[in-house]
């Protein structure tokens, strides 16, 4: 579904991801794990199409197509999601006119019909109860004034909504307590099919507990350094990532290739 | 020629500069003509081109003055200036060459020492080279050998206007032309003495530059000129103090100064202003009417003003920088307080020119006694500036009901891609403030330093260290007593 | 441009001919409010300096000056209109309908709805409010429109209110008696033909007098239309008294021709307990300038004043708003909003002014204003005045385009740029709108503010 050939980014003439190679199948739950400023934002936003990075080397399909071609919202549409690590707060735009029109234009590009208010309005009742938000929400303005939880919730409820072929979460589980990570591990969970894949992308194996990865990637210094089942993740966890990193010293390009097997 | 009963004894205005120096000047006649220009300019002997300018710019005042284009927009108030009244030059006399400290008057360098500037070499303090101006010319410049080695020029502007013509002639009004403004306009005619500062490319300035303005002669203005060049790829940090003693005539400070950064240059500018403020019924004090500006004229170059205005029984001044080349960089850093009759008028203008250019502005103002104190500030923007960034913050403390604090910005955005931001607050330092402070041990006065040293410490800290020490002492000396 | 000595020249000369003709039946005080304004209006002129000229500093009206404006000719009637895109979306509204400056009886309710009183019985006493023409108020010298005509936005406010008070004819009287509450909307709605060339240019002074009552409510929408795209001059004046404890909510909306130029003044007085809310919208016009003044006068009152303006083509609004805190205890808060598209200039100038001796006072005002095209430009001046110590105060400005990460945001979840912009900039001007707190008049101006905007 997703391919990723080494790929190397840059943000104002810094260069951020070093050449990464990674595959990820239908059906398929991959994690990123990496300490602060690795890179890991990075790939997540590159892969979203973020204008403020540029693509300096490298390639990346989705379903086939070209992604790196792709604008942003043409990504979406195709269904790739990034639940944002720090989702932007929009006073004045509410919530669910915001998710009306990204969901109608969704659609229009599946050439199926827009739906009307009325129909969205039963549409959102119902996914709003099944992640478990605060239906009030979406009569505010977007992300304006929520919680560090409510925003996760909120970035949850249109992943319902928009039902992708990819999730990528970028620290899905920062600002919740244990009981919200796991109704939002929960849906998550639930939104998983076999056509559709997820990728995640945290510092901490915490989220790994509720959602289990077929795969764990270590990514250093925008480079993907060592991979694994999810018993990787549970290492890190005990040792920390000094020790990837010093073990990857000797040979560093030799292991990303390795990635991604699957 | 030396003060009589000028010194008035003043309990309630704690100003520890307010002593005169018994020395023997000589002082131009009073009165404002072409005259006094030309002589001016032949006491220091300036080529012909400079003698041009000074009566260009003389005649441009005249008509100012005969048309009343006097600014009065600010939120000031005094009485007119008489121009005939005042003298515009005094110097102790014998005026010589100075080759070494043994000819500067014992009197002079006892001046310095007391005002904490000791110019003696074995007293000098570390890491910093001073030009001592005192009234209209300059007694003594330190450490310009150890300069000299890397290229770097200081000096007073009469020994650059001889020694470096070229370099005069070029920057000379070249950021302030003498019709930039009223008394820009006076300053360009009469103007007697200031530093000049030329870095050359690629120098990192060891020293702090720093240059200490001194009035000592009664009934006459000064009128210096500054002027720092900043070379491709150079940097260096200037500092200014000044002190009056205290009198009760008004006094008037009309300076310029002029500061130019080519690419990638930096010149950080820090001024502790301490004039006489006058007393606290708003007799004496001077009138502090100065135009600074700086030109950003290289790609990457920057300017950063930083202010602690204490003194003065008015300020009018606003450094300013102009924003010309790519990428460059605007900062304005600003305590204003005023305490017993004190007005001041101050703030910045940011002009953005060059793509990319981007400028902070933040003020600090306190009002207390009668003060009144206002920001007024220009950010613009101009229709090229694409990228352009601007973050103002403006905050007021007022002490006691009687005073004033206001803001007057203006901004003015003409390209789409940029982005300017201002905000402003006002705050008081509460009763529960101080009483918190009580409780634990701290007097009420001790208190209000605390709360104070805390509301300016975001300018105040891009101080040298011993000049933000100074800086919070003066704070603290011109506030006590502020709280009841 | 005419011959005339000045551009003031052509109005005495109008004001002349027009105290020689019906005026003169007016009552003496009536006259002489008029001829101290003609008075004060040759006295200033038309601010038209370019030099030393603060309050008219980033707007020119010299191209106003210079246009010889007329009186609409007395038969210059539009006939019948169509007023349905007009209609506010509610059962009951006292509606007042002026067209060209002159009261249209055949379109405006009168009385102007049940339970309201029409002009001719001002002197009845009743329970619900007066709602009519201030021509015929001045003329049966109702006491309370004696009492505060032109004493609030008189001569001192400036050249155009002086203007206006010199020709102060017609124009509305709102009377809103102690106690009373009136659920229904008050509606005055201006009508200019805007007649194009050759049609010769046209001026009208609208005015407005509004008494609230002690602890009275009401809402009024004054709306400025236009049917033409020709050039005219609107000089508007409205005079706001609010009573103890009244609650008034004052809406204006804007959307006069292309061409137009459109210059007001408001002045606002509120008394203890008071709170009023004013809303100012601007979609139309050339040249629109609006002078809105609020003296917060006793302790207690509190104004709330929100403006959203749009710039599209040459258009040039500027909203100047001056808050005076007289007294201790009183607080405001102000949010003014400006998009600004083509060639469009934008000015705010917000002077907030807290007395000596007026503690406890809280004022809070921003402005914001997006910048959509090369050569649109925005000029704010949010301004700071304070000889207080206990004081809350802050203000705030911001200046430039739509937030790129907003844009992002959007465009992940499959939004595309043009939409995306167009759902923040309606996101931008939501607050403004959502400020008008009478639901029918919030669907109008909202209807209107999306119309304005296009797509979305």
């Amino acid at each position: 579904m997703l391919e990723i050939h080494d790929l190397h980014a840059s943000v104002n003439g810094a260069d951020i991801l070093k050449g990464i190679d990674l595959r990820v199948g239908a059906g398929e739950t991959h994690a990123i794990m990496g300490p602060n400023g690795s890179g890991k934002s990075t790939l997540a936003l590159v892969l979203a199409g973020h204008p403020a990075y540029t693509v300096t080397r490298g390639s990346v399909t989705f379903d086939g197509r070209d992604l790196l071609g792709l604008a942003p919202e043409e990504r979406a549409r195709a269904g790739l999601f990034l639940s944002f690590q720090h989702p932007i707060e929009i006073p004045g735009l509410r919530l669910d006119h915001f998710l009306r029109a990204g969901y109608n234009e969704v659609r229009k590009s599946r050439d199926e019909d827009e739906i009307d208010v009325l129909k969205f309005d039963r549409l959102i009742r119902a996914k709003v109860k099944e992640t478990g938000m605060d239906a009030a929400l979406t009569k505010r303005s977007v992300n304006d004034g929520f919680s560090g939880g409510e925003k996760k919730r909120n970035e949850l409820l249109q992943m319902t909504v928009l039902e992708p072929k990819l999730r990528i979460l970028d620290e899905v589980d920062s600002g919740l307590d244990v009981d919200s990570l796991r109704s939002v591990a929960d849906g998550i969970n639930r939104l998983a099919t076999p056509e559709s894949a997820t990728l995640i992308v945290t510092h901490y194996q915490r989220i790994l507990s509720y959602v289990v990865p077929d795969a764990v990637h270590i990514l250093i210094d925008g480079r993907i350094v060592r991979s694994g089942d999810k018993h990787l993740a549970a290492e890190i966890e005990s040792r920390g990532y000094d020790w990837v990193t010093e073990a990857a010293q000797p040979a560093p390009p030799s292991v990303a290739p390795t990635a991604g097997q699957s | 020629m030396t003060s009589k009963e000028t010194v008035r004894e003043l309990a309630a205005q704690p100003y520890k500069y307010g002593w005169t120096t018994d020395v023997e000047e000589e002082t131009a006649p009073p009165g404002l003509s072409e005259e006094i220009v030309r002589w001016i300019s032949a006491k220091k002997e300036e080529p012909e081109w400079l003698l041009e300018w000074r009566l260009r710019a003389f005649r441009h005042f005249m008509k100012l003055l005969e048309d009343q284009q006097n600014p009065t927009w600010a939120n000031i108030s005094h009485p007119p200036i008489d121009f005939q009244a005042m003298s515009y030059y005094a110097a102790p006399k014998p005026k010589l060459e100075l080759e070494s400290l043994d000819q500067v008057d014992a009197e002079i360098l006892r001046t310095y020492e007391k005002l904490g500037i000791p110019l003696q070499e074995q007293k000098r303090l570390a890491g910093v080279a001073v030009d001592a101006i005192f009234d209209s010319v300059s007694v003594m410049t330190t450490a310009k050998e150890t300069l000299a080695k890397q290229g770097i020029i200081f000096s007073s502007v009469s020994e650059a206007v001889r020694e470096h013509p070229e370099l005069v002639k070029k920057y000379l009004g070249s950021v302030v032309p003498y019709s930039d403004n009223f008394y820009a306009a006076l300053n360009s005619a009469v103007f007697s003495d200031g530093s000049f500062v030329y870095i050359p490319p690629g120098v990192r300035c060891p020293l702090e530059i720093s240059t200490y303005f001194r009035i000592n002669a009664e009934g006459s203005g000064q009128f210096e000129r500054t002027l720092i060049i900043a070379d491709r790829g150079s940097y260096v940090s200037y500092l200014e103090g000044c002190s009056a003693p205290m009198r009760d005539t008004n006094q008037l400070h009309a300076a310029v100064v002029e500061l130019v950064t080519m690419d990638d240059a930096e010149i950080k500018y820090a001024t502790i202003q301490n004039w006489y403020p006058g007393d606290a019924d708003g007799k004496g004090g001077i009138y502090n009417f100065v135009t600074k500006r700086g030109k950003c004229a290289g790609r990457n170059s920057k300017i950063s003003w930083t202010q602690v205005e204490t003194g003065s029984a008015i300020t009018w001044k606003y450094p300013s920088v102009l924003l010309q080349g790519d990428n460059s960089v605007g900062e304005f850093y600003s305590v204003a307080l005023v305490n017993g009759r004190q007005q001041a008028d101050t703030g910045t203008k940011m002009i953005h020119i060059g793509k990319n250019t981007s400028s902070t502005i933040i003020s600090k103002g306190i009002s207390a006694g009668h003060g009144n104190n206002t920001y007024r500030g220009l950010v613009k923007i101009l229709p090229k500036a694409t990228g352009a960034r601007n973050i103002t913050r403006c905050d007021s403390l007022l002490i006691g009901d009687q005073c004033g604090a206001h803001t007057v910005p203006y901004i003015e955005v003409e390209n789409p891609s940029s982005s300017v931001e201002h905000e402003a607050s006002t705050t008081k330092v509460s009763e529960e403030q101080v009483f918190y402070a009580q409780q634990r041990g701290l007097s009420a006065d001790a208190a209000q330093s605390l709360i104070i040293n805390g509301f300016v410490r975001d300018v105040v800290k891009r101080l040298p260290l011993e000049f933000a020490v100074e800086a919070n002492r003066l704070l603290e000396l011109n506030l006590e007593g502020a709280v009841g | 441009m005419s011959p005339q000595a000045t551009p003031e020249a052509p109005y005495v000369a109008a004001f002349e001919a027009a105290e020689h003709d019906g005026a003169a039946h007016d009552p003496a005080w009536l006259r002489e409010l008029r001829r101290d304004a003609m008075a004060e209006f040759t006295r200033a002129g038309f601010p038209t300096a370019r030099r030393g000229n603060e309050a008219w500093k980033y707007t020119d009206v010299r191209p106003l000056a210079s246009t010889a404006f007329a009186a609409p000719a007395p038969d210059d009637g539009p006939g019948e209109l169509d007023l349905s895109p007009y209609e506010l979306p509610c059962p009951r509204v006292h509606q007042l309908v002026f067209v060209d400056g002159r009261y249209a009886p055949q379109l405006s309710t009168d009385p102007p709805s049940e339970g309201a009183r029409s002009s001719h019985v001002f002197f009845e006493r009743g329970d619900g409010p007066i709602v009519g023409r201030l021509a015929e108020a001045a003329h049966y010298d109702v006491p309370l429109v004696h009492e505060h005509l032109g004493k609030h936005a008189g001569a001192a406010a400036s050249a155009f209110a002086s203007l206006n008070t010199a020709f102060v004819r017609d124009g509305a009287f709102v009377s809103i008696p102690d106690g009373v509450s009136v659920p229904e909307p008050i509606y005055l709605l201006f009508i200019s033909t805007g007649r194009p060339e050759p049609a010769a240019p046209t001026v009208t002074y609208p005015r407005v007098l509004i008494v609230a009552g002690r602890d009275s409510s009401a809402t009024v929408l004054l709306s400025f239309e236009s049917l033409g795209d020709g050039v005219y001059f609107t000089d508007a004046v409205t005079e706001v008294v609010a009573g103890p404890g009244a609650k008034l909510r004052c809406i204006t909306l804007q959307r006069e021709s292309t061409a137009a130029y459109h210059i007001s003044t408001t002045q606002v007085v509120q008394a203890r307990d008071s709170a009023v809310s004013s809303v100012t919208i601007d979609l139309g016009g050339s040249l629109v300038r609006h002078d809105l003044s609020v003296l917060l006068a006793e302790p207690g009152a509190s104004v709330s004043l929100n403006g959203l303006y749009l710039g599209t083509g040459n258009r040039h609004v500027d909203n100047h708003t001056f808050v005076d805190h007289a007294v201790a205890g009183a607080s405001s808060d102000e949010v003014y909003k400006g998009i600004l598209d083509e060639s469009s200039r934008g000015v705010f100038v917000g002077h907030v002014l807290v007395r000596p001796g007026a503690q406890h006072t809280v004022a809070h005002q921003v402005n914001k204003n997006l910048l959509l095209s090369d050569e649109a430009e925005a000029d704010t001046q949010p301004k700071l005045e304070i000889f207080a110590d206990d004081v809350t105060c802050t203000h705030g400005a911001a200046v430039g385009a739509l937030d790129p990460a907003a844009l992002f945001y959007l465009k992940s979840r499959g939004i595309g740029e043009a939409a995306a912009r167009a759902l923040l900039v309606h996101g931008f001007v939501r607050e403004i709108v959502d400020s008008i707190a009478n639901d029918a008049v919030r669907q109008y101006a909202d209807e209107a503010v999306t119309a304005a905007l296009g797509t979305g």
